[in-house]
């Protein structure tokens, strides 16, 4: 295995001018423009080794993007150090962006007006593709993504999600080694965003590729990810298994029974948190250690039709690490 | 150049694909003609500093070709990258945007050339006044001259939309710059009719080498001699605003990469 992406105390600082609200507001900024300077992101550090899919989360403007484009060579650190695939990013040699892709779920490579199969052609230039491997790489992505047609259709008349395989072929055309991923699946509907992680999937086992994604979906991160990370106002504040962080940021269990005969919440306190209760169904929190206790208990206890013992939702223990600022140092 | 001719390729499957516009962006050139009509009626009282109705009429129809066949509108499509951040797909790619832009600046001239050749020939047949010299010889020198000042055009119009990286609109810099042009290059007014003083200064511009040099050529007024010397004085300022052109991408690099796409 060798380090593909390293990421030594990296800090990237902006200046971005205020501006109050209205008229007045606008002639001060007008005359003297204030200041402020943004930590985007501060003193971060991380390796990823060749092959990792790893996934970045965090709220709206915590340095994720920043990040990513500080990667892939679009932003020039303030402090740190960042290499990929052995090249400095910032200096964007031909040969590092050959190897590596930025695609932003937001935004659009494609040309508007021209059928998807136009960009294409461009990349397949702009890339310096061979024939054969072009050929190659479009039948894969066409198979891969189901891009049959949809190629020929003019890139504005097609739907979001029809858009986005396109765009991700575009993106993947040359074949890269590193993906960079903002927000591939927004706005797409579930069957299409299962199929884009299928296609990731397949991706990075065929190649070897390393990916490093965001997305708001933690059915994403769930999917994909084994490693995350997570940061916070420009501060990485966990690096390592997504399942030891739902370990860890969460000490209970739910137990969901169903019983034969009606139960009420009386019933069940003895044995852990009720969460919910009604008629013959149940939700008990418990703490991950006495789980399979509890539920041997509550079998000789109780008349138990079914019994299942379930994780929290990662919605949820990400929601709470950033509400309540449970990994802040 | 293979990335060019593919650039070019999409670029001119754009004009295709807006063909009706193309058209209709000719036909929006009329500046030359508006000129014209007011120099007739001018002209009528007798010639102005030697320039009589015939020298009036092939001056601008000439002018409305070099228009046409130099003139460029990318600035528009590198305001809205810029400002809308697909730029930084462009600065991922292995190929500098310049190349983008300049086949894209480009890409309508083929289209020009169809309407605007056959669209000659009926004048020259039909307008006893249009004098024009047509020889092989000048017009290939013709088509070379619109060469130099479409690379000149094209530089001077790529450095201002760099300083889109500063300013939020490059396009109010355009405007300006577009003022300058039509005065100082003898589009508006051709430049034989300016104070002498005034003219001096202005041949030491590159202005005149995007417009009063290839009309002036088209019209035979300047010996083989100086048509060399134009085209190479064109070339000269092609790599002067090349130069700038570099230093200022550098520089638009920095301060992009600072402050963020």
């Amino acid at each position: 295995m060798k380090v593909q992406i390293s990421v030594r105390h990296l800090s990237k600082f902006y200046e971005v001018h205020q501006k109050e609200p209205g008229f007045w507001g606008s002639l001060k900024a007008f005359v003297a423009r204030k200041y402020e300077t943004v930590r985007a992101v501060e003193d971060v550090s991380f390796e990823i080794q060749e092959g990792e899919i790893v996934g970045f989360l965090g709220p709206n403007g915590a340095g994720k993007t920043t990040t990513l484009k500080v990667l892939s060579g679009l932003l020039f650190p303030t402090s740190g150090e960042v290499s990929v695939c052995g090249f400095r990013s910032f200096d964007r040699k031909p040969e590092f962006l050959r190897q590596i892709t930025l695609v932003m779920g937001q935004k659009n490579q494609l040309i508007w007006d021209l059928p998807a199969s136009e960009s294409f052609l461009v990349n397949r230039a702009v890339y310096e593709i061979s024939q054969g491997d072009y050929f190659d790489a479009m039948k894969e992505l066409t198979d891969l993504l189901d891009l049959g047609g949809v190629l020929n259709k003019q890139v504005r008349k097609l739907s979001l999600g029809e858009r986005m395989k396109c765009e991700l072929a575009a993106a993947l055309l040359h074949r890269p080694r590193v993906l960079f991923l903002d927000e591939p699946t927004i706005g797409l509907d579930v069957t299409m965003q299962a199929r884009v992680r299928e296609f990731l999937i397949e991706y990075n086992r065929r190649y070897g590729a390393t990916i490093l994604l965001t997305s708001h979906y933690m059915a994403d991160v769930v999917a994909l990810c084994k490693r995350v990370f997570v940061i916070d106002h420009g501060r990485l504040v966990y690096d390592g298994d997504l399942e030891a962080l739902v370990e860890r940021i969460s000490p209970v269990k739910y137990i969901r029974l169903v019983t034969q005969q009606p139960i009420g919440a009386e019933d069940l306190s003895r044995f852990g948190e009720v969460r919910s209760v009604e008629a013959f169904k149940a939700t008990l929190a418990v703490p991950r250690e006495r789980t399979s206790a509890v539920a041997a208990e509550l079998f000789e206890r109780l008349s138990i039709e079914d019994i299942t013992i379930e994780d929290p939702e990662v919605e949820e223990i990400i929601g709470r690490i950033f509400t309540e600022k449970l990994l802040s140092k | 150049m293979k990335k060019f001719l593919a650039e070019f390729r999409a670029s001119w499957n754009l004009i295709i694909e807006y063909r009706v516009m193309v058209v209709i962006w000719m036909l929006t050139i009329v500046l030359p003609l508006i000129m014209l009509a007011v120099w007739l009626s001018i002209a009528e009282k007798g010639p102005v500093q030697g320039y009589d109705r015939a020298t009036f009429i092939s001056y601008y129809l000439a002018a409305l070709i070099v228009r046409n066949m130099t003139g460029m509108w990318f600035i528009w499509e590198m305001d809205s990258e810029m400002r809308l951040g697909t730029l930084s797909f462009r600065l991922l790619k292995p190929m500098d945007p310049l190349v983008h832009y300049l086949a894209y600046a480009c890409s309508s001239k083929p289209l020009r050339v169809l309407i605007l050749g056959p669209a000659s020939l009926i004048a020259l047949l039909f307008l006893p006044e249009l004098s024009w010299n047509v020889d092989a010889l000048n017009v290939l020198l013709f088509v070379i001259s619109l060469a130099g000042a479409l690379m000149i055009l094209f530089l001077m119009q790529y450095t201002i939309g760099l300083t889109g990286f500063w300013i939020t609109r490059s396009l109010s810099v355009n405007d300006a710059w577009f003022f300058t042009y039509s005065l100082a290059s003898g589009y508006l007014v051709p430049l034989d009719l300016f104070p002498p003083a005034v003219r001096d200064v202005l041949w030491y511009l590159p202005f005149r080498y995007t417009m009063s040099f290839p009309v002036e050529l088209l019209m035979g007024r300047l010996s083989v001699g100086s048509i060399l010397q134009g085209i190479a004085i064109q070339w000269l300022w092609v790599g002067g605003m090349f130069a700038l052109n570099r230093w200022v991408w550098r520089r638009g690099l920095r301060q992009f990469s600072a402050v963020g796409a």
